[in-house]
């Protein structure tokens, strides 16, 4: 089964003070056994989304057996999110990213509701960020009102810390919709206690490299006590099926 | 590679889960392969000092690795320090564990008591630091308790350059490496300053050790001396324990 990173991105972080290329990305990966790596562009998170996502297909296209592409976009620097989010799924990413915490806007707005309506209608999955209390309750509620979504349609939450792990859990038992990336759980053998509560078919393999440890995050996942199968499922098999690779 | 965990909780707690007995401490060694751990008493952290140490104490065995620190708390320095005395000549109790009140640093004003009768141990002292205010707090301590050696534990979460700032500065300024899994915060530090400053905790079971050796093993920078070194032989120095383990 391969295994593939949901969460990588490559391009200046300055507020982590580590900047590497889309090529540095890919080869650590390589080096660690890690088939492909979903990436985005850091300049779409921090700048430009416009620019990033053009960063990200150039990208993908010259390496496209281990990168594959993700967009950004910035409902709060958009004036019209839902043609920006036409433009993402005309192109060639598997997978939209919102980071609200990053970029300051909240979970209930008019820009953000527009755009996800929009990949929901065209099936696109769709990872943000929940560091913040509240977050994930808004989503499920704000999931469960879009009207059309397509069938199979999922929404992955990344950077669930402890301080929104409850509610995570709580709102991924409310919404069949949702799915969780695992690169910021942490805490011990996590994984078998939330795969038991939720299903390892709903959880997915993210490093959040190259800010952080893909090691760190491929560790985890390989030594918790998750089955084979289970662990096979999270490290590639779950993100295959959700990106249709 | 042999480990010692000198950064994690007897206690467990309703979000992690984690260790109420001795039995299960050496589960969770085995389970994460650490020769040796020392414990904190989450009870004692986070509510009833005195209690939390008391229970700490019953679990605690140097002959099979288990060793602890006496949790000191700013707020109860007479109490902090009654709790000191009964327990830090033991040489189970391996140092004293001290922590910030809900985002306020561990300051030299409040701790200034608790680190004076610390002295007369001659154990170190251990402060968790969430961010660079309490690294800023933690280098007033170390200067002006500049025999006490003095390990940072989280390493400042997100401000762990300035952790490693710090202990570039001050010579008795130890840092234990959980908290953040930045990619190169290992190569920055040891590029930076000694290996032998470095010390391996994880803060279980709030974070899984995993993470942390993961962590080591991709840092490609690390020689196999430094790997030793951070993952058990400097905590078997500063806390002079060799003849325990052994």
């Amino acid at each position: 089964m391969a295994v593939i990173d949901i969460n990588a991105r490559f391009g200046a972080y300055p507020s982590r003070h580590r900047t590497a290329s889309f090529e540095e990305v890919s080869s650590e990966a390589e080096a660690l056994g890690i088939d492909s790596s979903c990436v985005c562009s850091t300049t779409g998170i921090f700048f430009s989304a416009h620019e990033g996502n053009l960063q990200t297909s150039n990208a993908a296209a010259s390496q496209p057996q281990r990168l594959i592409p993700a967009a950004t976009l910035n409902p709060g620097m958009s004036l019209d999110a839902g043609g920006a989010a036409d433009e993402i799924v005309a192109g060639p990413f598997r997978l939209a990213r919102y980071f609200p915490d990053s970029q300051g806007w909240p979970i209930d707005f008019a820009p953000f509701r527009q755009s996800l309506s929009r990949f929901a209608e065209r099936g696109l999955p769709v990872m943000i960020t929940a560091s913040r209390c509240g977050d994930a309750t808004q989503l499920v509620r704000l999931i469960g009102g879009l009207p059309n979504k397509a069938d199979g349609w999922h929404v992955i939450l990344e950077s669930v810390t402890p301080h929104t792990l409850a509610e995570a859990v709580a709102a991924l038992r409310d919404a069949p919709d949702l799915m969780l990336e695992t690169h910021s759980l942490r805490f011990a053998d996590g994984l078998t206690r939330i795969s038991e509560m939720i299903g390892a078919e709903r959880l997915l393999f993210g490093s959040g490299a190259a800010a952080q440890s893909l090691g760190a995050a491929l560790s985890y996942v390989r030594n918790s006590s998750l089955s084979e199968g289970d662990q096979a499922k999270v490290l590639g098999g779950n993100a295959a099926s959700l990106l249709k690779l | 590679m042999a480990l010692f965990d000198i950064h994690a909780y007897f206690g467990s707690s309703p979000l992690f889960g984690g260790v109420d007995t001795q039995e299960e401490t050496l589960a969770a060694m085995q389970r994460y392969g650490l020769d040796a751990v020392a414990l904190v008493s989450s009870r004692a952290r986070h509510s009833d000092l005195v209690e939390g140490n008391h229970q700490l104490r019953q679990v605690l065995d140097a002959e099979q690795g288990i060793f602890g620190y006496v949790t000191a708390n700013t707020s109860y320095p007479d109490e902090s320090i009654q709790e000191m005395r009964l327990y830090l000549a033991k040489h189970n109790f391996i140092g004293t564990a001290i922590f910030p009140h809900q985002h306020t640093p561990v300051m030299l004003t409040d701790a200034r008591e608790i680190l004076n009768a610390a002295r007369r141990y001659t154990k170190p002292v251990l402060i968790y630091a969430d961010d660079r205010e309490g690294i800023r707090a933690i280098r007033q301590i170390a200067e002006e308790f500049d025999q006490t050696k003095i390990v940072i534990l989280n390493m400042g979460g997100e401000d762990w350059h300035a952790a490693v700032q710090a202990a570039k500065t001050h010579a008795n300024l130890f840092l234990e490496i959980s908290g953040e899994l930045d990619a190169d915060k290992l190569a920055h530090t040891v590029g930076s300053i000694s290996a032998r400053k470095l010390l391996f905790g994880s803060s279980l079971p709030n974070a899984d050790p995993s993470l942390y050796v993961g962590m080591i093993n991709e840092t490609t920078s690390l020689s196999q001396g430094d790997r030793r070194r951070i993952s058990y032989q400097n905590a078997l120095n500063l806390f002079n324990i060799e003849a325990e383990l052994e």
